[in-house]
């Protein structure tokens, strides 16, 4: 992976600082599945019975709405991890 | 005129012609179509005039024509070169190599008929 | 017309349109159009492979069975593709650069090319995927009886006789675009195609159904809503364990199904469709659950009291008269099923050929793979009768379980069983310390366990396993009772068998690989696998020296094929500056020949046949430091400083080579010139001289009159043959010449060279030699020209070649993308110094007259580059050998 911020006597400020960017947008692809998985066991910890229940219809809302949260992230970070090799033109969100 | 007339070439149909025309005009004509042997050729016959062309298979006219004026026994022999290779060096290279009369292919016959019998009379 | 014979309509237009998707889609790939073929919105689709018809109906069923668990099979391979950047990625670039086929390949890669292994994980493979065959068959016979119990009903044997005609479609299909290729990695374009029109006709079929239900029948989204809520789901109730184990469960399952594997890894054209994937597949998962509640409280809610409610998306809309939206549904039900049994068959022949059938095979051929028969063939047929042997043991399972209710829950069996893979294959991508014992270990730990608890028992108490063992445990003892391992009771029969199987699994995986000590093929690989992204270069491997080229050589073209086998030796021995055909056999070479060979016929296989050749297996110790050893850094700098010097040598070489060229070239030109000029005047001196004699000469006879007219004809037409020749180079150089595009056979070309080249003018007769049955092959191309090229090539054969009794050998071999014509006389063949002169404009092979000016094959090689072949000379053992080369595009029509 590239390493550029390691790599004695290249980088500039500027630099460093896109591929620090860069490097936190890989951080966050790596962090995704795992926000997506703590999101879709939280239902374990709702009550199964008694006062409190969620109902049906809110259940089935919550679950497809961190859905489509996990899809619009997953996307826009793969869009930007786009060119895995060159530096993105513009990493700056 | 009369006399022998060797004509070293290796076109047949080139052959014929100038065969043609010397026979015409009274010429005895040998001919020999390979130019490895052809200075044993030359010494063999004693023509009174060589016609050679320049490409030849086995040996180019260019060094048999040296060859011939090296050796002292016929190295007076009046020689023709006939050239397809109508470059001006190729005339140089000719001269150079001692010819008496240079002629490029095409030839017109009465040229050819013409220099044959400068040639014999000098 | 009845609705049953409708849907048999309807089915069959439907697969034949498959069949017509499948066929263009491997036309145009054959053709090189492969951009839009292979983009990554149809590698999305194509994951969808993922979701059967067990998911199509069942998910609705499950859904109103158990509530919200179906939502789980979907958010475990959500999770999966949401982990690309760190797990996908590196599995399909390890697939990649391993050339992997399979799951069952990719474990025997990792640790040490093991065969026991793949063939370990095969039989796991083929046990777990033969009931969910079964079941897809069954969810297609389910469905035609529902319709067919509108009209006349549907017997049990009209059941049977639909499922074997649905197994035997689906083998043809299978056959048909699964085995195009033998190299895995060329991959199967049609096939992928039709699954992504299928994935596409599922997902509408799904949402329609879904939409019409939600406002069509509950009158919206917030009435569906209060629907959910007033129904029998009311509130939140769902079993804790079973929600993270499906969870799971699904996930390990979507990265080890055969199916999936197939096309998530094998069949991905290009890393960057990944990223694509990435978002667009979990999209996909999202929209196709998203109406299965609704759907299953309608149907709950009108359908009547114990109707099956796996069949509700089908039921629902026939029940509510939409016979159009019912028949809509059913081909989504169909499509899923199809689709996977389709790509299950491809996945599960691959690996039992190559890991059960081939390495069988080998043995019992002692004298070796490169002597043996054509194994290429061989590979091709072992995958064609295990397509057809996977598809009719799904059937085989279909009818001996009769569709029981122990179809239904075979999915989740299946996926605990593939799932034992698992700790294998991440422990192999991501920990260098994972061994061959180890992983043997764990699957068989795990699959022993899974059998035991829940696959034997899947098939009903008494059935296989004795009641005495259910109720008393295995040899008595209790805390072996298969629902109650240890003594531990009342879980979930399938989250008791996952938990305890992976747990052992991993147990034993991570135990026995921490004791053993790996092999240093295995330290090799695994330094690969799980540096894949650092170590982009390979490995190397084989110490050779004692390989035999030849050999390889004989060997490799069985196997890829004479065409490709030959293009690869001639890359790596013009990569090695090798001057002739054949590369030295380097570690590096047979590494990379052993790649190619393993995307054929699976890494282990092809260890062994490269191991057979080169002389055992042995590794030097040094090569395999050289990756192994935490110091490779080191040594890769100094291979790549002597990588550059080797380059700059190579540069040097190939400069001077040139130089060289220019310089002869030069010459040439000048000589080339003087010989044009001796070649007009020639002839013109003839015609001067005869014209001058008849002008001059009185008294010719007429013989000689005649003699001399005909001489100055046969020069003059002697002269414009020449400049015809001139004129000829010139245009078909500068790409003036218009090309006269028509049909004909190959035959019909050749014949028309050999009669008009096979005499000379000197009445000489070249001996032709042609096996003309091999000839018929229909070529849409410029025939005359192709017959310039044959007349000019035999035509030089009669005049150069020096045997005694003159004789040429006219080979023609059709190859997948070109036709191949060789031209080979029994001469003493050309010198190997005027080879690469031949074919420039100004040579000529000798100087010995011959009536051409040198021009001929410089046209040759004109007219074939414009025709998008190639003509050139291939030294060969003895005569001159010249080769011409028209692209199957070309060729093509005669299909």
């Amino acid at each position: 992976m590239s390493d550029r911020a390691d790599r004695p006597g290249a980088p500039t400020v500027f630099h460093e600082r896109r591929t620090y960017r860069r490097r936190r947008v890989m951080d966050a692809a790596r962090v995704a599945p795992i926000l997506a998985l703590i999101l879709w066991t939280i239902p374990l910890i709702w009550p199964q019975s008694g006062e409190g229940t969620v109902s049906s219809a809110t259940a089935l809302i919550y679950i497809f709405l961190v859905w489509a949260g996990i899809i619009l992230l997953t996307g826009a970070l793969s869009h930007l991890l786009a060119d895995e090799v060159d530096e993105p033109p513009d990493p700056e969100p | 005129m009369s006399g022998q007339v060797l004509l070293i070439e290796d076109e047949p149909n080139i052959i014929e012609a100038i065969s043609f025309i010397l026979s015409r005009d009274g010429w005895t004509v040998k001919t020999h179509s390979n130019g490895a042997d052809a200075v044993e050729m030359v010494k063999a016959r004693k023509p009174d005039v060589l016609i050679l062309d320049v490409m030849l298979p086995g040996k180019s006219g260019y060094d048999i024509l040296r060859e011939l004026r090296e050796d002292p026994e016929i190295n007076g022999l009046p020689v023709l070169m006939l050239t397809a290779r109508g470059q001006s060096k190729d005339r140089e290279i000719a001269e150079r190599a001692g010819c008496d009369a240079f002629m490029t292919k095409p030839f017109s016959n009465a040229d050819v008929l013409e220099t044959v019998r400068a040639l014999a009379a000098k | 017309m009845s609705t049953l014979n409708l849907l048999v309509a309807v089915c069959t237009a439907y697969v034949c349109f498959l069949f017509l998707v499948a066929f263009v889609a491997d036309r145009l790939a054959m053709q090189g159009k492969k951009a839009w073929l292979r983009s990554p919105l149809i590698y999305t689709l194509s994951l969808s492979i993922y979701c059967t018809a067990w998911t199509f109906y069942g998910a609705v069923g499950s859904a109103a069975r158990n509530g919200f668990e179906y939502l789980t099979i979907y958010l475990g391979p959500t999770i999966v593709m949401v982990s690309w950047w760190w797990l996908l990625r590196k599995l399909i670039r390890i697939g990649r650069t391993q050339k992997i086929t399979s799951i069952a390949d990719l474990i025997s890669s990792r640790y040490g090319k093991s065969s026991l292994l793949a063939a370990g994980v095969t039989i796991l493979a083929v046990i777990g995927t033969t009931p969910y065959i079964a079941l897809q068959l069954q969810s297609v016979t389910l469905s035609f009886s529902v319709f067919a119990a509108q009209s006349d009903g549907l017997a049990g044997q009209d059941q049977a006789r639909v499922a074997l005609w649905l197994s035997l479609g689906l083998a043809l299909f299978t056959v048909l675009f699964g085995t195009r290729n033998l190299d895995a990695k060329e991959r199967h374009d049609g096939v992928v195609m039709a699954i992504a029109v299928e994935a596409v006709v599922k997902l509408v079929a799904l949402l329609s159904v879904g939409i019409f239900v939600v406002w069509g029948v509950s009158g919206g989204l917030t009435d569906a809503l209060n629907q959910i809520d007033a129904s029998e789901f009311g509130e939140w109730h769902t079993d804790r364990s079973r929600w993270a184990g499906l969870i799971f469960l699904s996930a390990a399952a979507f990265l080890c199904l055969p199916r999936t594997f197939q096309v998530l890894v094998v069949e991905n054209d290009d890393e960057s469709h990944l990223r694509t994937a990435s978002w667009a597949f979990p999209l996909y998962l999202c929209l196709i659950s998203l109406f299965v509640v609704p759907i299953a409280v309608v149907g709950l809610d009108i359908m009547p009291e114990g109707s099956n409610p796996d069949l509700f998306v089908l039921t629902v809309p026939l029940a509510l008269g939409e016979d159009g939206l019912a028949m809509l549904s059913f081909l989504g039900g169909f499509s899923s099923a199809t689709s996977m049994v389709i790509v299950a068959a491809i996945a599960l022949s691959t690996m039992v050929s190559n890991h059960i059938v081939m390495p069988i095979w080998l043995q019992l051929r002692p004298s070796g793979a490169s002597v043996s028969g054509d194994v290429r063939a061989a590979v091709l047929t072992a995958r064609r009768i295990s397509i057809v042997g996977v598809v009719m043991l799904g059937y085989l399972y279909f009818r001996l379980s009769s569709g029981g209710e122990a179809l239904a829950s075979i999915g989740l069996v299946a996926f605990c069983g593939l799932a034992q893979v698992l700790p294998a294959m991440l422990g192999g991508m991501f920990w260098r310390g994972a061994t061959r014992m180890g992983a043997f270990a764990g699957l068989t730990a795990g699959f022993a366990i899974w059998l035991y608890t829940l696959y034997l028992p899947s098939f009903g108490v008494g059935t296989i396993l004795p009641v005495s063992i259910v109720e008393n445990g295995l040899f008595g003892m209790a805390w072996l009772k298969p629902d109650a391992l240890f003594g531990i009771s009342g879980m979930d029969q399938l989250m008791h068998a996952l938990l305890w199987s992976m747990l052992l699994n991993v147990v034993a995986f991570v135990g026995v690989s921490l004791v053993t000590f790996p092999s240093p093929l295995e330290r090799l690989q695994a330094a690969q696998f799980v540096n894949i992204f650092e170590h982009s270069t390979n490995a190397r491997s084989w110490s050779g020296g004692t390989a035999q080229t030849e050999d390889l050589m004989v060997m490799a073209q069985r196997i890829l094929g004479a065409g490709e086998a030959q293009a690869l030796f001639l890359r790596h021995a013009r990569r090695q500056g090798a001057r002739g055909n054949l590369p030295a056999p380097t570690p590096d070479f047979l590494e990379a020949l052993e790649r190619e060979l393993g995307s054929s016929v699976g890494a282990a296989t092809a260890h062994a046949m490269v191991g057979q050749i080169t002389g055992g297996m042995a590794i030097s110790v040094e090569d395999l430091m050289a990756v192994a050893d935490e110091t490779a850094q080191m040594l890769e700098y100094s291979a790549r400083l002597k990588e550059q010097s080797e380059e700059l040598s190579r540069t040097a070489l190939e400069l001077r080579n040139a130089n060289q060229k220019l310089t002869r070239l030069s010459i040439q030109k000048d000589a080339f010139l003087s010989q044009i000029s001796h070649e007009l005047r020639t002839p013109m001196t003839s015609i001067r001289a005869f014209s001058e004699i008849l002008r001059d000469t009185d008294q010719m006879s007429p013989d000689e009159q005649s003699r001399y007219a005909s001489i100055i004809h046969d020069e003059a037409q002697r002269l414009t043959r020449l400049l015809d020749d001139l004129l000829d180079l010139s245009v078909v150089e500068n790409g003036q010449v218009n090309l006269n595009l028509r049909d004909g056979t190959l035959r019909d070309a050749l014949d028309r060279a050999v009669s008009a080249a096979a005499i000379g003018d000197d009445g000489v007769q070249l001996m032709i030699e042609r096996d003309t049955s091999r000839e018929d092959i229909v070529l849409h191309t410029d025939l005359d020209r192709l017959s310039q090229v044959f007349i000019n090539l035999i035509a030089n054969a009669r005049k150069y070649c020096d045997s005694k009794t003159p004789r040429l050998v006219i080979r023609v071999m059709k190859e997948t993308d070109r036709v191949v014509i060789d031209f080979q006389d029994n001469g003493s063949g050309i010198a190997p110094d005027a080879v690469d002169m031949i074919f420039e404009k100004f040579a000529r092979v000798s100087d010995q007259k011959a009536g051409g000016a040198g021009l001929g094959l410089a046209i040759c090689r004109q007219v074939m580059t414009r025709l998008g072949g190639s003509v050139d000379y291939i030294p060969a053992l003895r005569g001159a050998n010249f080769r011409v080369v028209l692209p199957y595009r070309t060729a093509m029509a005669a299909q």
